[in-house]
């Protein structure tokens, strides 16, 4: 007996083209399938369609039913829980108190603290374990998951996992999980549905020739943060950084790890004169643009603007060619970048930071690890090579030890505000 | 608890700086209540008009006057009228209270019939409403309430009762609520929480009352604490026109005696209600935002 069946299905938003078109699935009721493709896709788009979490914006054409009660499971994001609400609250209608709490103790979520917090009392993944356990509370027959472990550790996302498969077997409900992550599609060893096959690129480089012209000697760096009381009197907060220094050469790339306070960000903002140190000296040799990427790339892009206006924000000259760069379509420059995707709105954002760097110094602050593999794998294609051609010097704040090796880098680690030994 | 005491210290400032000023501005303009009378009646004699002037303390220097009204403002006389030569606290008290018979139930009416027009203009979607308000909203308030008076004449109805400047403010302010309302309700149901809830099968009154209503609340307390402190300074308009004996009519005897204590003391009343209304809307945003409330983890 089916439990979604989709046939000739095309989704648009207003007049765009199609962002699902011709999509067929037949899905028998207890079959497990992973969707999977490159960021912008369309694998959210189907799983909202399917689910039927469409608005006006939405168009939605050809054949597509589910047996309902339908249980979709977003991607986490700050607006997909009421920050009104605790978190039993919202419970409220769709299971009863002890079983919405036994749902999220079987996600890792047991500590009564979590019913009664409020959604920003929680971590990311944690609120994505609450939208799950959200989704199950329905008695769904068919489940959509969209990354449901995308921002957890790998314990939480084998619970989250073997939560909606236990469920399956036990209620014979259809589950589509879309994933990246290739290891839980070989693990699950299900029928997988491939949107677009992403190439896969290898690359591999040798470690950054050292030893080039010094760029920027950093000695004795230090800097404390402050919080200001109801009189407007100044507490110490932290030290974030403590005597740093540091020697960086012009071209090279560097890696800055070490656990989360251990002052990597704020010596980037330093570096970046984005923040003044209280003791100690950045000495340039010669002054070169300094950019950093932020954690989410995409968010520095207004969502009004076209991809040519964000260049030419960046003072960037918008020419078509260079979209292909980052691997989009040159005929998008006249999009908004509303209309692109996670993955796409981050290549526009790394490429504008880059091109505007020049052959300065670009830093990337955990920048490309909420990307997908596809979309990652091409921007560190294209910032490897602009380096080799203009002797961008590169700085990331990472904890991807992958990452470090495709990139070449050394390694500097920090550790409470020092750099460790 | 410190948001709320730095919002306090604020409002108290603002209030502090609209007396300061507007006592500033009104020495400034020309004349006073004595020459305003001389004006009047030229019998009056020079000599005799300084005394007077003297005797009222206007010729003291512009700080010692302030001082001297900021004492009796503590003292809880709120200054002294010249016209009548009592403490404004016996003149203003009845006219407040006439004043509030007609902004509070029209304050009242205006909220409870906004919110139900929005309501429904969102919730079975009667869009087609919202040009039509915004068009009425855009009509002065004294063109309004003049063409309201006309059509009570018209009609026979009695002009004189409470009815008619109730029902004119309670219009003048009707309009800004509902398509404020409507925008809110709007923005809040298209949230991707709302969109979600909805997906888990919840409809009706819990989704309206858990998830939308509170979404939607945040912008129009803001709004609530503006109309509310908006409403007076309409009602003075509508007292005047429809010939209500509220603070509006003797507002406009005394400014245009150049009784300035009591402009004074009406005009910082004014900006103190304003200050308390958003004080009060700070209070109850702190209450109902727990990402305000609560600690971040």
């Amino acid at each position: 007996m089916p439990a979604i069946e989709c046939d000739a299905l095309s989704v648009r938003y207003g007049d765009r083209p199609a962002a699902v078109a011709g999509f067929q699935l037949r899905l028998d009721a207890g079959e497990i399938a992973v969707l999977t493709g490159e960021s912008g896709c369309g694998k959210t788009t189907l799983l909202r369609a399917i689910a039927g979490v469409t608005d006006d914006s939405v168009q939605v054409d050809g054949r597509v039913w589910a047996a309902r009660p339908a249980g979709y499971i977003p991607q986490e994001s700050l607006v997909s829980l009421s920050p009104y609400l605790r978190i039993a609250t919202h419970f409220e209608g769709l299971a009863d108190g002890a079983h919405g709490r036994e749902l999220l103790a079987r996600l890792g979520l047991g500590d009564p603290r979590f019913p009664s917090a409020y959604p920003h009392q929680l971590s990311g993944g944690e609120r994505q374990r609450v939208l799950t356990a959200l989704a199950l509370a329905t008695g769904p027959r068919v489940i959509l998951a969209d990354e449901p472990t995308a921002n957890l550790d790998s314990a939480s996302a084998e619970s989250v996992i073997e939560a909606i498969a236990e469920y399956a077997r036990r209620e014979r409900a259809a589950v589509v999980i879309a994933t990246h992550d290739e290891d839980l599609i070989d693990r699950l060893g299900c029928r997988v549905i491939r949107l677009t096959p992403a190439p896969v690129r290898v690359i591999a480089r040798e470690p950054a020739a050292s030893g080039g012209p010094l760029l920027v000697t950093i000695r004795d760096l230090s800097k404390t943060y402050f919080r200001r009381d109801a009189w407007m009197r100044l507490h110490a907060l932290c030290k974030a950084l403590d005597g740093v220094s540091l020697e960086v050469a012009r071209g090279e790339t560097v890696a800055l790890t070490g656990p989360s306070g251990a002052g990597k960000s704020t010596l980037a903002r330093c570096i970046a004169g984005r923040e003044p140190a209280e003791a100690g000296s950045i000495e340039w040799t010669i002054p070169v643009p300094v950019q950093i990427v932020p954690q989410a790339p995409s968010e520095s892009l207004n969502p009004r603007a076209t991809i040519a206006e964000a260049l030419a924000e960046a003072r960037v000259q918008p020419d078509p060619s260079l979209l292909a760069e980052v691997n989009l379509p040159p005929e998008w420059i006249h999009r908004a970048t509303a209309e692109l995707s996670e993955g796409q709105r981050a290549r526009v954002a790394i490429l504008r930071a880059a091109e505007h760097t020049g052959s300065g110094m670009l830093i990337l602050d955990e920048s490309l690890a909420s990307l997908d593999r596809g979309t990652r794998n091409d921007v560190v294609a294209y910032l490897a090579g602009r380096q080799s051609r203009l002797g961008t010097t590169l700085v990331a704040i990472t904890h991807d030890r992958g990452l470090i090796g495709e990139l070449g880098a050394r390694v500097i680690e920090m550790e409470d505000g020092r750099i460790a030994a | 608890m410190v948001f709320l005491f730095r919002r306090f210290l604020l409002a108290t400032a603002q209030v502090l700086a609209v007396s300061c000023l507007s006592f500033a501005m009104f020495s400034a303009a020309a004349g006073d209540f004595y020459s305003a009378a001389t004006a009047a009646d030229p019998r009056l004699r020079e000599g005799s008009v300084n005394a007077l002037r003297r005797r009222a303390g206007l010729d003291r220097p512009l700080p010692a006057r302030y001082a001297a009204w900021l004492g009796s403002v503590a003292s809880g006389e709120f200054g002294e009228s010249i016209a009548y030569h009592l403490p404004l606290r016996a003149l203003l008290g009845p006219r407040i209270r006439a004043t509030l018979r007609v902004a509070l139930p029209a304050l009242a009416a205006a909220w409870v019939m906004g919110l139900l027009l929005a309501f429904a203009a969102v919730r079975f979607g009667f869009g087609s409403w919202e040009p039509g308000a915004a068009a009425v909203a855009l009509i002065p308030d004294v063109v309004a309430v003049s063409l309201l008076l006309w059509v009570a004449v018209w009609a026979g109805l009695p002009t004189g009762t409470m009815t008619l400047p109730v029902v004119a403010l309670a219009f003048a302010l009707l309009p800004g609520i509902f398509l404020h309302a409507a925008s809110s309700l709007r923005a809040a149901i298209r949230l991707e929480f709302v969109g979600l809830a909805r997906s888990r099968g919840l409809g009706g009154a819990r989704l309206w009352l858990r998830y939308i209503l509170p979404a939607a609340a945040n912008p129009l307390i803001s709004l609530a604490a503006l109309t509310a402190a908006g409403a007076i300074g309409a009602s003075f308009l509508v007292e005047v026109i429809t010939g209500w004996p509220g603070l509006g009519p003797f507002f406009l005897d005394a400014v245009q005696a150049r009784d300035y204590p009591v402009v004074q003391t009406v005009i910082a009343g004014l900006a103190a209600l304003l200050a308390l209304c958003n004080f009060a809307a700070d209070v109850l945003l702190y209450r109902l935002d727990p990402r305000i409330r609560t600690p971040h983890v």
